[in-house]
This record gives structure tokens, C-alpha cells and sequence, in this order.
């Protein structure tokens, strides 16, 4: 009789299955807030769940395990799974509460099962080979997994994107030690340019570009005069950087005093001992329409509201702090007498034949 | 009559559609949905989790899943893909760093199964940038002609959330696009 049931209740389950699988790709249309869709899918869960209370009536009426008692307690394993999957299957659109008071009773039930396995296993040494296979297999890994939506699955790792590279072609200062390098103001302000690879220069970026792409600097005292676009900054070490830009990304950087002017929330991941200040104000005269040149508002700056994606607390980040006042300066050739007389002075004294294109 | 086929129905009848909008870190994703929604865009923080925005547009109920795009959320993108009608993959165009991650991600979200039905639109946002990509030279980047040998329904749209510029368009068109999908028979 058992039998008979089960197998009128499996041909309905299969077919709900089926229903169901076919629904997972042509229908892509399941309401996903309304009341009655989900009293609907409560009314369903109910008649589902009554199932398998049957199911556990009968295995309490059990009072010695028969040949038959394995299969009817796989059954009720197999309907306590389904309901797991049907309730999976709805968390998209079941408030929160009712999908969790429904798991509730999934759960309930389950222990309920195990109770009852424990109960009705033969003890050990008379242990049938294909019970033990029974007990194990389907036991285990009950779909719960798949109702906590916390596990996601190693998905394939993809190409870590830290260090930036700046594109093919692009102009920059590349691969220089201790000297003075300066982009001057009225070279073409049409395209990226790139530091890289620099060690304890100073570098003075008196044209604005379209991108700034900085990587690799080591001791360096950097001035770049806004940029319309973004910037990047990685791999960067005990530098001292004043820029201005739409967007700012730092990455995989440490111990770098950042003096900035954003319009955007500066961005940091993978970056400790970083230190951020405004933009230095006001500008010397000769560098007053760097700001029109970019594009960008000076009163509009961001610089303090430092992204960490390292830490997301509340708290503040332990990776960087505000400078304090006392310790802002602005680039020392700002204030020595002259300002841009003295850059030009500089670029005079290297000599060094730096042809922008060159490099 | 099944449940989904009842599900089907009463989503019919209020005429309600699923987006998800996904894309990489500071793409733009909230300020797209709250620009759109005529909100506040000056005070957007990095979203941490998800926010849901529910809006009427043209007759039309819209679900707007917003997820967060940083790194270390990306694996959890995949438990908002159920039902979903229309992927909304917004690039910041002004971010050419990132490009190649851009599409690696775009890529691997188009072969997720369950996401197989939902119509596609390509954000390429910030173009009020100076230097940023425009909608072409994005198409091109993240390849996105090759779709074009699928089934899927694709369409990018340029666009700033800054200024509001072309978000109506893009909306218009994947509303549209799903409409003709589902609700053909209204």
C-alpha cells in the first residue's frame, strides 16, 4: 500500500520536476514582490510539507525495521529535499522571515529524520552493506546550501588587475634616478602620459593630460597639474604626490603623502601608510588656469573621503590617515621666491635633454 | 497549472520587470539608478551589498538590482542572476586601466545559464570624462560583436549619470526589449 502511494506521489513530484526544469529556462517570469505570488507558493509549500509529515507518520508507526523501512525513509529524505529545492528555487522573490520560517521547518523536519534513522538503524554488527551505503550517501549533503546564498563557488580566478599599465605608446618619463624632470607647460595636453619607473626624482607635470598613469616610483616628489581624466598610482614607494583629476585609483602602494584634488571619492586597495591632504591652494599665478584647463572646479574636491576597499568597517581604515595640517607643504619650488621663474630655472640647470617623445 | 505558471501570470499582469545592473567597482552603477530616478547623486558611497530600487517607468514596474561591483563581491553576483530580465553591465569609460577586467568579468556573466534570456545593455558611462572611450571604441574593447552571433539582444548605450545624458535611451531600449520578450500577448 505504501508502495502504491509513493509511486502515485512520485509520478506527481516528477512531473511538478519536470515542470519546474523546463520553467528554469523558458520562463524567465516569476514575480518577484507580490503578495499573492507568495501566498500562492506558501499554500504549495504547505501541501508539499503535509507530504512528508505523512511520510513521517508512517515511519513513526514503525516499530522494528522491515526490508521496507529503508525505502520509506529514503522517501521522506528524497520529499524534504525538494521542498529545500523548492524554497531555493522562490528565495528570489520570498521576503526574508517567511523564507526562513519555512526553512525552519524543513530543518525541524530533517532532525525529526535523523531521529527516526537512529531509531530504526541496526545496530553495527548486523549492519546490511547496502543499509550503511543507504545511510551515508543520501544523508548527507542536505540542499541547504543552496538556500543561504553565502558559499559562492571558486569561481575561475581572474587576472588580478593591480598594475596598471599605461597604453602602448604612451608618452612619460620612464626608467630615471635622481634628476629633475619637467613636462612644461603648452606641450600637447591631448593625451595620457605615464610616470614610470622612477627613483628619487622630482617630477614637475606643467600640462595637463587626458590620463596619468603612475607606476613603479620610489622617493619621488611628484607635481601634476589637474588632469581632465583619471589617474592611476600603483606600485609606489615613500613618494610625496600632488594631483588633481576627476578620479583617482591607487593601488599596491606604500608610505606615499598624497596631496589631491578629486571630484570623485579616491579609491585605494592593497595600500598601507598612505597619507592624503588637499591639493595645494591657492596655485602659483603662473599655473592659474590649470584648473579651467581640466575641466574641474577647485571648490569641488574630495580628497578626504578616501575609499578603502581593503576595510570595509566603519571605523576608519588603519591603511591611511589624514595629514595634519602642521605637516601640509606645498612642493618646495612653489614658495621659493620667483615660483615658475625658478621651474623654468630648473629645467634650464638639469640640461637634460628630455625629449617627452623620446622617451 | 503549475506554479511558475502562475507566477508568469500575475507577473504579466502588472507588467513588472527584473534588471540587474553589474559592472565593475566605481562604474557608476547607484548614481545610474538614482540620476535616472531623479535622486540626490552627490553623497554616493561605495555600495558594500546591494540596493533595490522599485519605479514606475512608462507603465512598466522596474526592479532595479543594484550589486556592488569591488572584487571581493563579485562572487556573489551570481546568487541575484534568478529571473532576471535584463543585465544592465555599466563601464566606466574613462577607466581604460580596468578594460580588459571589464570584459573578463562581462564575459563570464554571459555564460552564466541562468542569465541566458536576459537582454543586454552595455552602459559606457562617464562621457562626461575628458579621455574617456566613447561607445564605439567600447564595443570594440570588450568585443562585444560577437554577441551579435548569439541570441542574445544587446545594444550599448553612451551615457553619463553625471549628467543624466543617454541613461533614458538605454532604459527605453531594454524595457522595450523585454516587453516584446514577455509581455508579447497583453
Amino acid at each position: 500500500m505504501i508502495r502504491r502511494a509513493q509511486g502515485q506521489e512520485r509520478a506527481r513530484k516528477s512531473e511538478y520536476a519536470a515542470e519546474a526544469r523546463k520553467g528554469a529556462f523558458t520562463e524567465q517570469a516569476i514575480e518577484t514582490g507580490s503578495s499573492i505570488a507568495i501566498r500562492e507558493f506558501e499554500s504549495n509549500f504547505a501541501v508539499e510539507l503535509r507530504a512528508a509529515q505523512e511520510t513521517m507518520t508512517q515511519v513513526e508507526d514503525v516499530e522494528v525495521a522491515d526490508a521496507e523501512t529503508p525505502n520509506l525513509l529514503d522517501w521522506w529524505q528524497t520529499q524534504l529535499k525538494e521542498l529545500h529545492n523548492t524554497v531555493s528555487g522562490a528565495a528570489s522573490f520570498l521576503p526574508t522571515a517567511t523564507r526562513e520560517k519555512l526553512v525552519g521547518q524543513i530543518v525541524s523536519q530533517e532532525a525529526l529524520l535523523r531521529e527516526q534513522r537512529d531509531r530504526l538503524a541496526p545496530k553495527k554488527k548486523f549492519g546490511f552493506k547496502n543499509r550503511s551505503k543507504v545511510g551515508t550517501s543520501k544523508t548527507t549533503a542536505p540542499a541547504d546550501a543552496a538556500v543561504t546564498p553565502a558559499a559562492p563557488p571558486a569561481a575561475a580566478p581572474l587576472p588580478k588587475a593591480d598594475t596598471f599599465q599605461a597604453p602602448a605608446g604612451c608618452q612619460g618619463f620612464r626608467g630615471h634616478s635622481g634628476q629633475t624632470l619637467i613636462r612644461d607647460a603648452g606641450e600637447g595636453s591631448a593625451s595620457d602620459f605615464a610616470l614610470e619607473q622612477l627613483v628619487g626624482c622630482e617630477v614637475r607635470l606643467l600640462t595637463t593630460s587626458t590620463a596619468l598613469w603612475i607606476r613603479g616610483l620610489k622617493q619621488c616628489t611628484v607635481f601634476a597639474v589637474p588632469v581632465g581624466g583619471s589617474i592611476y598610482v600603483t606600485e609606489c614607494e615613500e613618494c610625496t604626490l600632488y594631483l588633481g583629476s576627476r578620479q583617482l585609483r591607487m593601488h599596491t602602494s606604500t608610505k606615499v603623502a598624497f596631496y589631491i584634488h578629486t571630484s570623485s571619492h579616491p579609491i585605494i586597495e592593497h595600500c598601507t601608510g598612505l597619507t592624503f591632504a588637499p591639493y595645494p591652494s591657492p596655485l602659483p599665478i603662473t599655473l592659474a588656469g590649470a584648473f579651467a584647463d581640466a575641466a574641474l572646479k577647485p571648490e569641488q574636491n574630495q580628497w578626504e573621503l578616501v575609499d578603502d576597499f581593503d576595510w570595509l568597517k566603519a571605523a576608519q581604515s588603519p591603511n591611511w590617515a589624514v595629514l595634519p595640517e602642521a605637516e601640509r607643504q606645498p612642493p618646495a619650488w612653489f614658495t621659493k621666491e620667483g615660483g615658475q621663474a625658478e621651474a623654468a630655472g630648473a629645467a634650464m640647470a638639469t640640461s637634460t635633454p628630455l625629449d617627452v617623445r623620446a622617451c | 497549472m503549475g506554479l511558475l505558471t502562475i507566477l508568469k501570470r500575475q507577473k504579466q499582469k502588472e507588467r513588472e520587470v527584473r534588471l540587474l545592473m553589474l559592472g565593475l567597482d566605481n562604474a557608476g552603477k547607484t548614481t545610474v539608478v538614482k540620476k535616472f530616478n531623479g535622486e540626490e547623486i552627490d553623497t554616493i558611497s561605495p555600495t558594500l551589498g546591494f540596493n533595490i530600487k522599485t519605479l514606475e517607468y512608462r507603465g512598466f514596474k522596474l526592479n532595479i538590482w543594484d550589486i556592488g561591483g569591488q572584487t571581493s563581491l563579485r562572487s556573489y553576483w551570481r546568487n541575484y542572476f534568478e529571473q532576471t530580465d535584463g543585465l544592465i553591465w555599466v563601464v566606466d569609460s574613462a577607466d581604460r586601466a580596468r578594460l580588459q577586467d571589464c570584459k573578463a568579468e562581462l564575459q563570464q556573466l554571459l555564460q552564466q545559464e541562468r542569465l541566458a534570456g536576459a537582454s543586454l545593455l552595455v552602459f559606457a558611462n562617464k562621457q562626461d570624462i575628458v579621455g574617456a572611450l566613447t561607445a564605439e571604441q567600447i564595443r570594440a574593447e570588450l568585443g562585444l560583436d560577437e554577441l551579435s552571433a548569439t541570441k542574445r539582444h544587446w545594444r550599448i548605450e553612451a551615457c553619463s549619470a553625471f549628467t543624466g545624458a543617454g541613461l533614458a535611451a538605454g532604459v527605453d531600449w531594454v524595457v522595450q526589449d523585454i516587453a516584446s520578450r514577455i509581455f508579447m500577448h497583453d
